[in-house]
């Protein structure tokens, strides 16, 4: 890694830290008894939490009739949320590898925790496609393995099938690279560690990690590969959760621009979260110097760009059912901008749409309420999207006969507040037990004020 | 069913195996516990807890220690035999199980069935496993025995001749000779007794029409096959006049494409009708403005006047002298007397509308009910014994019959359900259901129906037969009632030279007989005086027996109580149907509550806006607010956002009855002036469609499809010149794929004929009774969940009044390409080699994105564990069929069932599958003929035949999902100046 930042670029950190006060401040979090406010966060995460648990047990014992599908709308807020979930977490990877690869530098403070945030995002997505299915105990089916059902295999055909090995896959590996990235920070969290569990604990976690020039050397190559593999799951894994529609007969869904409108979004909604996420973080936890401004800018920029990309493919989708001369497809367009759920649209369009636009000026991106307060309206507008497209696209498809509308559950309603239950309590533990900062990253762009003024 | 497939017959009355379990076993829901109870469960219990292997408790099985000749388990046997489910008398073949009845198909051979069967029909042998029947005789609501309640009816009807007063004998239209034989016995032996007859839905006039013309009081036969033009002044014939399977049948015959000539059939209504929905012509008429009508086609008849619309008709009908058929379904005199006029100076007398064998379907009288009420208002009546009606629901003056009937001492229920009569009766002879039971009946002169048993009768009931014969000294068994009386009589009636035993057996056997027809003294024509009638204008109600369900009498059947309505797609329900216009004028919109006052009565209603209906009037349905109905309150699936079907206290639906009035004794349902205002209450409408046209809504239709070309129509003058008219052509399908499935034994195909459609759901029904479809409840179906495997489509073409209907039976296509199957990720959803789209239950997850795949929305998914509690009710369940748990997807199979049984008896025999040995249910059921299914490999079978028709096509063709299903343009007989072309 280099390690020199040019001075006359804005520094990455500020605060004038040293080595010793960045360790302070990140092992610090972990070290005290957690604030009143983290308190406060995780109890609310954890109610919703505890209702979302509630709503998914009556819902299995009862049967999926507890939700407001019906024969026509045979999907709704389970795979919205799932694909919203996975799109949260392309922000994670995105950030800790792709931008690790191109070497951009401020990644360093927010990496962490945007690629915890994946890990939490996939474990919450992954629910769903299990307790979607009408007999979730047999879940299980959908892994092809040896067995004594024949053997029975599943449909390799089955975009479902694909999303079971992207999913996994995706987990697998964010898990893994997060994890790796950790060990040097786990390995000075058991050397500062005062008790003798929590010694063993961390000790066992950072796998004797030695800190010796050939550990590091190692751990790099490592971390580099990983990076690698995990690059371009970025794009395969929404590409293939646009598949499950993408593959479909149903217009509105039968669409080819699907995968790079999907990863774009994807990547909008993540950064979104993430942006939600850290100046939630760093007002409760005190990081301003580590997450600055800069970054927060850094990140309002993508969302521009992904937003863009966003905007672009609903013109596009627009401009290919016209061209197309399909007239179901036609209708699917006109339907959802202007039938039953054109709020729904609507909602969909000012939020990811508008929203972006006001990031073009420096005084709002800077303005940190400002910031969280859009970056709220990103998510909103990108479940929406996930909502328009399924539910629109089904409620009314080809047989008039067989239009229906959908409302809601409470069950549904309480198992989406669950999803962000578990997604929050995840994350406030996350950053109670964890280092939130990747010590040995940050430490290498601090700008050293040696003796001659240059780096150390 | 095939020729060869032998039918079974009981010759003695207890064949029928032993019954393994009985009514009075199966109360599992008893909380009660005894000592004993507890003691015998602690037993159980401990012996499963230890042996680790129960299964649920065997409450008495009992094996065939000897087993039956020509038995054989898990194979079905036919029993010949007649319903009674709605007085038409069509013949059935009775699907029997392990001894017990499960599916009821029409008799091919039955004059009246043909082979068809209705809906109400079909539905109807649920209830014969209806736990809430009446099992044993009551005497004043106790359960008592036959001994007893016989002592006390014979005490009693004594006392009564004795004080002077009158025993009245109030019955539906008597059509068994036999049941008629000890009437007249009862009668003679009680002096002083009358017996009264009514029909529900009363067909008086047209008799008393021809009492006046003919100077009998008769119902002649029509035959719809002969007639090439028809007239039908609101007679909903092909759906619930008289005999609308019959008719169904008939009025098909006279519509083969093929020849030169196919039948014109006009309807003038105020509502709209299946009939009218198949209508050529449909020309809508108030009450008021039909009686004008009907007299000026009479007038113009007579004396070639000019009256617009009536003068076009009158032509036509001259056109089609002695060919042509006009009926009406109003129970009004004059009308009929009308009719009466116009059929013969048309000639159509002894063509069209038959004297000579006229029809016993109905023969009620309303004067006679008038009479009655008189009676018992005026206290001489001592003895009540009421049969197969329930007049405190049926007559508008039920509520005051009620009251009467406090008065009367003696009161007799023959009926096998509580009903709102019944419950002011002293004595329930509960009847057995028909499937359990004997009869004879001439439902038409000259044919004789035999009914028989197919199940060892489930509780201790008996006919009314036998307490009539019993009480008047002919103390038999069930069918030796029956069989004694033909033995006298049967050398004046039989035809040919058998002798009786062999006729008998002949009449069990093939379920009836053609006999002598009895005919009936019909006088000189005779003009006849018309009452001046005083047509009320303004908003009237039109009250109409609703197809599924009549005139209430299968209220508590949940079949029908889930049938949508085939024009309005309501289930659970009736309505106030209104017209957008008149709607629109009152200030109401669909699902508001309406008050709807005449002669200071009135009824809380939903409005349902119909399409296609007079702005003058408020059509409502018959046949709801039953007592007994209250039983579907907590009917379907339970959870927390569950709303119950109905509120507590309330029925399905709400009684009308009372608000009809009466012309001159005669029951009038339609022409009742009404009032409505608003409650400001609304109400859930279950409707299985609602949308309603194939046209896009104004403001999401693209400019390059304002209609979805579902439906391909066509006329039948256009159709002559090309029969390819109509149909959607630009739709080349090219494919990259190879064809690397061959079906190289079978490949099954069905095709639809949109032009015999008549939308009457039969083939819903059938499907459901095949396939153990279960009920879901009203709050279901409004959540849209209905689990029909065949659903038929409606859409409207048309503005107003002036609407087209087009019905459009849906199912699963079958598609050679399925978009269902690659989407599933655990192939729970396959192709067979012989074209079939497969569903495995037990391997299906339910993702559901096979359902969402679907273009044509056809899979149905199991959102709970819907209920199977009633193990009574679970014996109705088809053997062959898995009963589906929750959470897995199901569908149309094409009655899997049925092809593989066929194959396999193909196949013992050693003989190839013959075209038309398999029939689908909804197939066999449709009284249309309508759809055609069978081996597309196989060249001459029809279904090859029909693909390659210039009518057939598939609906979405452009997918290329290739279904194996198709269609068939729907051909009209009308004049249209643009020629086929989009349905909208």
């Amino acid at each position: 890694m280099a390690n020199h930042v040019d001075s006359v670029r804005e520094p990455l950190v500020h605060g004038n830290k040293n080595l010793k006060t960045i360790t302070n401040d990140v092992l610090g979090i972990m070290e005290q008894k957690p604030t009143r406010l983290w308190w406060a966060g995780f109890l609310i995460a954890l109610s919703a939490l505890t209702l979302g648990i509630v709503a998914v047990s009556y819902q299995i014992m009862t049967g999926i009739g507890t939700w407001g599908l019906n024969k026509t709308v045979g999907w709704a807020f389970d795979i919205t949320n799932f694909v919203f979930w996975v799109g949260i977490g392309h922000a994670g990877t995105l950030i800790s590898a792709i931008l690790f690869l191109f070497r951009q530098k401020w990644r360093t403070s927010i990496n962490r925790s945007a690629e915890a945030m994946t890990i939490i995002a996939v474990m919450c997505a992954g629910i769903f496609p299990i307790i979607h299915m009408g007999r979730p105990w047999m879940a299980y089916w959908m892994f092809p393995y040896p067995n004594t059902r024949g053997p029975l295999w599943i449909n390799f055909r089955s975009p479902l099938a694909w999303d079971v090995f992207a999913i996994s896959t995706y987990l697998i590996i964010s898990a893994v690279f997060w994890y790796i990235g950790m060990i040097p920070d786990l390995a000075t969290v058991r050397d500062r560690a005062k008790t003798k569990i929590k010694k063993a604990i961390f000790g066992f976690m950072s796998f004797g990690w030695s800190g010796s020039f050939r550990t590091w050397h190692r751990y790099e190559t490592v971390y580099g590969l990983l990076a690698g593999l995990a690059a371009p799951l970025v794009v395969s894994v929404h590409t293939i959760v646009s598949f499950d529609f993408a593959t479909s007969a149903i217009p509105g869904w039968h669409t080819t621009t699907f995968p790079p409108y999907f990863v774009a979004g994807a990547v909008f909604s993540g950064f979104a979260m993430v942006l939600t996420l850290l100046l939630i973080a760093r007002k409760a936890m005190r990081l301003e110097e580590y997450i600055t401004v800069k970054h927060v800018e850094n990140m309002t920029k993508v969302i521009i760009l992904t937003g863009g990309i966003v905007t672009l493919s609903y013109a596009t989708e627009f401009f290919m059912a016209w061209y197309s001369g399909n007239g179901y497809e036609q209708f699917v367009f006109l339907n959802r901008a202007m039938g039953p759920f054109a709020w729904a649209y609507w909602i969909m369009v000012g939020c990811n749409l508008l929203t972006p636009q006001f990031f073009w000026f420096k005084k709002i991106r800077t303005n940190m309420m400002m910031v969280f307060i859009l970056s709220i309206f990103i998510n909103i507008g990108m479940w929406f999207e996930r909502f328009v497209i399924i539910v629109t696209s089904l409620h009314r498809d080809f047989l008039p006969s067989a239009w229906a509308m959908y409302t809601p559950t409470y069950v549904e309603i309480a198992t989406l507040i669950g999803s962000f239950g578990l997604f929050f309590t995840l994350f406030m533990l996350f950053i109670r037990y964890l280092p939130i900062i990747s010590i040995g990253e940050v430490k290498s762009v601090l700008q050293f004020k040696g003796r001659n003024g240059s780096g150390k | 069913m095939n020729k060869e497939k032998k039918y079974w017959m009981n010759k003695d009355e207890t064949t029928v195996g032993e019954p393994v379990v009985g009514p009075a076993d199966l109360q599992t829901t008893s909380t009660e516990w005894n000592r004993r109870d507890f003691l015998k469960t602690a037993g159980f219990s401990l012996a499963a807890f230890m042996t680790a292997c129960s299964k649920t408790p065997v409450n008495k099985a009992i094996p065939f220690l000897i087993q039956p000749e020509e038995i054989i388990p898990g194979k079905a046997y036919w029993y010949s035999s007649t319903s009674h489910a709605c007085g038409s008398g069509c013949g059935v073949l009775v699907k029997n199980r392990d001894s017990r009845p499960i599916k009821l198909e029409g008799n091919p051979d039955h004059p009246a069935s043909q082979g068809g069967l209705c809906p109400v029909c079909q539905a109807s042998v649920i209830e014969l496993y209806d736990s809430k029947r009446i099992y044993n005789p009551q005497i004043f609501r106790q359960d008592s025995t036959w001994a007893a309640l016989d002592s006390f009816v014979l005490k009693n009807l004594n006392k009564t001749r004795k004080q002077g007063k009158k025993i009245v004998l109030l019955t539906e239209t008597i059509t068994s000779p036999s049941n008629k034989f000890y009437i007249k016995k009862f009668l003679k032996k009680y002096a002083n007794a009358s017996h009264v007859e009514y029909d529900p839905i009363s067909y008086s006039a047209i008799l008393d029409a021809h009492e006046v013309n003919y100077g009998t009081r008769f119902l002649p036969q029509y035959d719809f096959e002969k007639a090439d033009m028809i007239l039908s002044l609101d007679a909903d014939f092909l759906g619930t006049w008289l005999s609308p399977t019959q008719f169904t049948k008939d009025y098909r015959k006279n519509r083969n494409l093929d020849s030169k000539h196919i039948s014109k059939h006009i309807q003038v209504e105020s509502r709209l009708s299946v009939t009218g929905a198949k209508a050529d012509e449909r020309i809508v008429k108030s009450p008021a403005e039909m009686l004008q009508l009907v007299k000026d086609i009479e007038n113009t008849l007579q004396s070639n006047g000019e009256h617009g619309i009536a003068t076009k008709i009158a032509k036509a009908l001259k056109h089609y002298k002695g060919k042509s058929l006009v009926i009406s379904g109003v129970n009004d005199i004059g009308i009929q007397i009308l009719v009466n006029r116009i059929n013969k100076s048309l000639g159509n007398i002894g063509k069209t509308v038959l004297h000579n064998n006229p029809s016993f379907q109905k023969g009620g009288s309303d004067n006679a009910v008038s009479q009655l009420l008189t009676d018992m208002e005026s206290g001489n009546v001592g003895a009540l014994l009421i049969a197969g009606v329930n007049p405190v629901y049926d007559l508008p003056e039920g509520e005051s019959f009620g009251e009467y009937m406090k008065t009367i001492p003696t009161k007799i229920s023959f009926s096998g359900k509580q009903n709102e009569t019944a419950e002011l009766c002293n004595v329930i002879c509960p009847l057995p259901h028909y499937l359990e039971s004997w009869s004879d009946d001439e439902f038409t002169s000259g044919i004789l129906s035999m009914t028989q048993p197919t199940i060892q009768v489930l509780g201790d009931t008996r006919t009314f037969r036998k307490s009539i014969g019993g009480w008047t000294g002919y103390e038999d068994g069930e069918r030796n009632l029956i069989r004694n009386y033909w033995k006298k009589i049967y050398t004046t009636r039989k035809k040919g030279s058998q002798s009786f035993n062999r006729w008998w057996d002949n009449l069990v056997h093939d379920g009836f007989v053609m006999i002598k027809p009895k005919s009936v003294s019909v006088g000189r024509f005779k003009k006849g005086q018309l009452e001046k009638t005083l047509a009320k204008n303004g908003l009237v109600l039109v009250a109409y027996p609703s197809l599924q369900m009549l005139d209430g009498r299968h209220a508590e059947n949940p079949w029908l109580q889930e049938l949508p309505d085939p024009i309005s797609k309501l289930t659970w329900d009736n309505a106030a149907n209104l017209s957008p216009k008149k709607a629109k004028e009152l200030g109401v919109s669909q699902s508001d509550v309406i008050q709807v006052k005449a002669n200071g009565k009135s009824v809380e209603l939903p409005v349902y806006i119909q399409e296609g209906q007079s702005d003058d009037v408020v059509a409502v349905s018959l046949g709801y607010g039953r007592k007994g109905t209250e039983r579907f309150k907590n009917l379907g699936p339970d959870w927390i956002q569950k709303k119950a079907t109905l509120a507590e206290g309330e029925l399905v639906g709400e009684r009308i009855n009372h608000l009809l009035e009466r012309k001159e004794n005669i029951l009038s349902y339609s022409g009742v002036s009404v009032s409505i205002s608003k409650t400001g209450k609304t109400a859930d409408l279950a409707l299985t469609q609602t949308y309603n046209t194939l046209k896009n809504p104004e403001n999401t239709a693209p400019p390059s499809m304002k209609v979805r070309p579902f439906i391909q129509e066509t006329t039948f003058e256009a159709y002559k010149k090309d029969p390819s008219s109509g149909a959607h052509r630009g739709h080349q399908v090219v494919t990259l794929w190879r064809d690397d499935h061959p079906y190289e034994k079978h490949h099954w195909g069905m095709a639809i004929d949109l032009g015999a459609c008549t939308g009457c759901s039969a083939c819903v029904i059938s499907c459901q009774v095949e396939n153990n479809v279960p009920v879901v409840g009203k709050d279901e179906v409004f959540r849209r969940r209905d689990m029909a495997w065949m659903r038929i489509d409606r859409y409207y073409s048309g503005e107003g009044t002036d609407v087209d209907v087009a019905f459009q039976p849906m199912l699963c296509q079958h598609c050679d390409n399925s978009p269902c199957e690659p989407v599933c990720p655990v192939l729970a959803t396959v192709h067979s080699s012989e074209g079939l789209n497969q569903q495995i239950y037990n391997r299906c997850v339910g993702t559901r994105f096979c359902a969402n795949n679907c273009p044509y929305k056809v899979r149905r998914f199991n959102w709970f564990d819907y209920a199977h509690d009633d193990e009574l009710e679970n014996m109705v369940l088809n053997p062959d069929v898995t009963v589906r748990s929750r959470g897995v997807m199901e569908k149309c199979s094409m009655c899997i069932q049925r092809i593989q049984e066929a194959k396999i008896e193909a196949k013992a025999k050693g003989i190839p599958l013959a075209d038309g040995d398999i029939k689908l249910a909804c197939q066999q059921s449709c009284p249309a003929d309508a759809i055609t299914f069978g081996d597309l490999n196989d060249p001459e079978s029809d279904i090859s035949k029909l693909v390659e028709d210039p009518r057939h096509y598939h609906v979405l063709e452009e997918l290329n999902a290739r279904p194996t299903v198709g269609y068939l343009t729907m051909v009209r007989n009308r004049e249209d100046e643009n020629e086929g072309g989009h349905h909208g």
